[in-house]
């Protein structure tokens, strides 16, 4: 049980080409937070915006690089030739895609603790240190789950990983543009609104917003944007589901 | 003696008509009369914080015997930087527009300004008058006095808790992962 899950890990963390994103994921969040604490405009931003600031980030951050390896976990193995070795032992095809989910979350879920003394620091002195650490929590895993099932079945489908990479980014930066791009524009706009209400991406950095920044903590009052976020996931697992119970030596997508 | 009495008083009388005309004369682009008068209602020195919001009160009145529209418009000058600053990023109202003020009628103004930065500025409301009837009216605006803005920086952030964060997790992660990364060499011999 989990042979496949330690195997990845090792093979991340083992070497320093594997081990060197978590420290760039902490960089990039001291980076952050210096900017935070002495940029002159950035400065005077509320707290909570400050917060609610870095908590993108982070999981912006952990939708990237669980993509990333998502969509080149089963390409990489057809390409590298080892994916018929792991087809050929006794593990069902559909456990074996399990497993490499499991490793997925289990590197957003070391991300997201690197992630905690920004996150405490940051939010010191306002109350929603708490609030800040389970909401990033909530929505970080799953969307990060929701994308990595999407990625992984990509993955099963393609016999390039340049293709399944491709494809998977694209996804990401579709879901991610209403947010990062348009949003206070598309939050006027009928057209734009029906957007982000079917926007997982962008229904959980709205709640963030609605937590962190109009300090709305309660999750009754969350519920609004927790439909798009379960359908997502539903959606995802369907696609996994589908392309994983059966793995091929070929993937049949070039 | 009636000769010099006669000189003197030759002298005198221009002197007089020439002081008399160096008073009346008006400077170039500069009106003599300005009717409109713009006053600045808030204290000479405001001492605050960055980040705060703070309103600029002025009156724009109507002094001369005829109806006056025109543009009230707020000055900030970073006196530090020698620059005047971007309105936009301070959140301030750029322009108010007003119409037919009476004569004798003085109308309040307000300017929410966004205090972005720390430094030493100076704050003027100037009223540019409109044209009319089509002719360009070419005068300078009329100018309030200026009130002395002073704003001391605000830290949100603790640097005692940020700093040894920002700097410590990273050095921290590259401990762990260079001893983790050393543990399994020496497991396989390759230290």
């Amino acid at each position: 049980m989990f042979e496949i899950v330690t195997r990845e890990l090792k093979g991340i963390f083992y070497s320093w080409k594997g081990a060197i994103w978590i420290v760039t994921c902490s960089l990039v969040f001291s980076g952050v937070s210096y900017l935070l604490l002495t940029d002159k405009e950035l400065s005077l931003l509320d707290q909570g915006e400050m917060l609610f600031m870095l908590t993108e980030v982070i999981i912006v951050l952990g939708l990237i690089l669980s993509t990333v390896t998502a969509s080149t976990i089963i390409s990489g193995e057809r390409e590298a030739g080892t994916l018929e070795t792991l087809l050929l032992t006794p593990l069902p095809p559909l456990q074996i895609a399990v497993e490499k989910l499991i490793s997925i979350i289990v590197l957003w879920l070391i991300l997201y603790l690197v992630s905690m003394p920004y996150i405490v620091v940051i939010a010191n002195g306002t109350g929603l240190t708490a609030s800040a650490i389970i909401y990033t929590g909530l929505y970080g895993t799953i969307l990060v789950l929701g994308i990595s099932l999407i990625a992984i079945a990509v993955s099963a489908i393609s016999n390039s990983t340049n293709t399944s990479l491709l494809t998977s980014l694209t996804l990401v930066l579709v879901l991610l543009s209403p947010t990062l791009f348009f949003s206070a524009s598309l939050k006027n706009n009928g057209f734009g609104s029906v957007i982000e209400s079917i926007n997982p991406f962008s229904q959980a950095f709205n709640s963030l917003d609605n937590i962190l920044v109009d300090n709305i903590q309660v999750l009754i009052h969350q519920m609004q944007y927790i439909p798009a976020l379960v359908i997502f996931l539903l959606v995802g697992a369907g696609i996994f589901y589908r392309s994983c119970r059966n793995l091929e030596f070929s993937g049949g997508t070039e | 003696m009636t000769m010099t009495a006669s000189r003197i008083a030759l002298f005198t009388l221009l002197l007089t008509v020439m002081f008399s005309t160096l008073a009346t004369a008006q400077l170039p682009g500069i009106p003599a009369n300005d009717p409109i008068r713009v006053n600045l209602l808030s204290s000479e020195t405001i001492e605050t914080t960055a980040g705060q919001i703070i309103t600029v009160n002025a009156a724009v009145s109507n002094t001369g015997n005829e109806t006056a529209s025109g543009i009230a418009y707020i000055s900030i000058v970073d006196e530090q930087a020698k620059i005047p600053v971007d309105l936009e990023d301070w959140s301030a109202q750029k322009g108010i527009h007003l119409q037919d003020i009476r004569p004798g009628q003085s109308i309040p103004t307000q300017w929410s300004v966004r205090l972005v930065k720390s430094g030493t500025y100076t704050v003027a409301i100037l009223f540019s008058k409109e044209a009319k009837g089509g002719i360009t009216d070419s005068s300078p605006p009329a100018a309030s006095s200026r009130t002395v803005l002073i704003i001391a920086p605000k830290i949100n952030l603790n640097p005692n808790n940020v700093l040894p964060v920002a700097f410590g997790m990273p050095l921290l992660l590259v401990i762990i992962v260079g001893v983790l990364h050393y543990r399994r060499g020496r497991s396989v011999g390759m230290y």
